[in-house]
């Protein structure tokens, strides 16, 4: 149902998967890093009236054709799904907390496995089959949209 | 100290599995880093186990003080399934393929403790057979107790098999080993 996954530690991208390639969600995801990193200093700031147990940040901000939500776990990784205007207006904001903690258990496995290196690309089958769970779920939802073959992570870094 | 006590705080003692599991993992990926071959590393893994199993024996058998001398190899298979890899790693493996002559079988492993959250890394480490130590702790085990065996991994799931299968091969008896007065 999502069009992109992204897991981001500090600003550098460690996965990203979208549903066409195209430039536009490297973009909006970098641009969603501010908005992100403002909604979680709020968040731990002391006397702050939010519930420190939930790092669900909802919807950060929408544009034309996408929506794009935010989660970040206690250590700081932050996740990024990003939605088609015409697939989420069927979402609850419960749902797409749901997908994010699969998203987050997910990548707790892949960091437990010892041969994953902290801080590098996530390359795990077992996070793509989920990422690919993510994904492809909208098809049972609506129809009419379609969703091209899904695109393998590229190695980006942002500075 | 009682007996009860003693039972208790071996309870007590108890690690979670995931430090367990996480233990294990970050010991074989710092012996991979080490060793530059694959090959290299599973031979080492082996010497581990078997080194771990040579000890790992008489706790076995001071623990379960009810496990006698076995009278044949299919006996030992239930001992070691049942109740060694129960009392070490929680899992009792199924016993099948035996071999027409009985002295040779497989060990099913279902659940693993040790391959949770293992993904093996590419190219050369689809070669590392990650839970060797187990092969070398029965053979060091069974060594102990006057059985020579062979013991080899012919199916991973690490690798994209069905299933984890663990084959244990018995060569002879070690009547040169036994103390004097048995027998």
């Amino acid at each position: 149902m999502a069009c992109c996954v992204a897991v981001l530690i500090k600003e550098n991208l460690i996965y990203l998967r979208r549903s066409t390639e195209e430039l536009k969600f490297l973009f909006l995801i970098h641009a969603s890093i501010d908005i992100l990193d403002d909604k979680v200093n709020q968040l731990t700031k002391p006397g702050g009236d939010r519930d420190t147990k939930d790092f669900y940040l909802g919807l950060l901000y929408p544009v034309e054709e996408y929506k794009i939500y935010g989660y970040v776990s206690p250590t700081r990784v932050k996740f990024i799904l990003i939605f088609e205007h015409s697939t989420s207006s069927s979402l609850k904001d419960s749902d797409i907390k749901l997908l994010f903690q699969r998203l987050h258990q997910a990548y707790i496995d892949c960091v437990s496995n010892p041969f994953y290196e902290p801080n590098t690309q996530l390359k795990s089958k077992r996070f793509e089959q989920v990422v690919t769970s993510l994904m492809v779920q909208q098809d049972s939802m609506t129809s009419s949209m379609t969703l091209s073959t899904p695109t393998v992570a590229i190695n980006t870094t942002t500075t | 100290m009682s007996r009860t006590n003693v039972k208790q705080n071996l309870d007590a003692r108890r690690v979670t599995q995931e430090l367990f599991t996480l233990t294990y993992g970050a010991f074989v990926a710092q012996i991979l880093n080490d060793y530059e071959h694959v090959d290299e590393v599973n031979k080492q893994l082996d010497k581990i186990g078997y080194n771990i199993g040579v000890r790992l024996i008489d706790d076995f058998l001071a623990r379960n003080p009810n496990v006698g001398r076995c009278h044949d190899l299919r006996e030992t298979a239930d001992v070691l399934a049942k109740q060694g890899f129960k009392t070490y790693l929680g899992i009792s493996p199924s016993i099948t393929n035996w071999s027409p002559a009985g002295d040779e079988f497989s060990l099913l492993l279902d659940g693993n403790p040790l391959t949770e959250f293992v993904e093996l890394p590419e190219g050369q480490g689809q070669k590392l057979s990650y839970n060797q130590m187990i092969c070398g702790a029965i053979r060091g085990a069974l060594e102990m107790v006057q059985l020579e065996v062979e013991c080899r991994f012919v199916q991973d799931q690490l690798k994209g098999d069905n299933a984890t299968e663990l084959r244990v091969k018995f060569l002879k008896k070690l009547e040169d080993a036994l103390p004097v007065g048995e027998d």
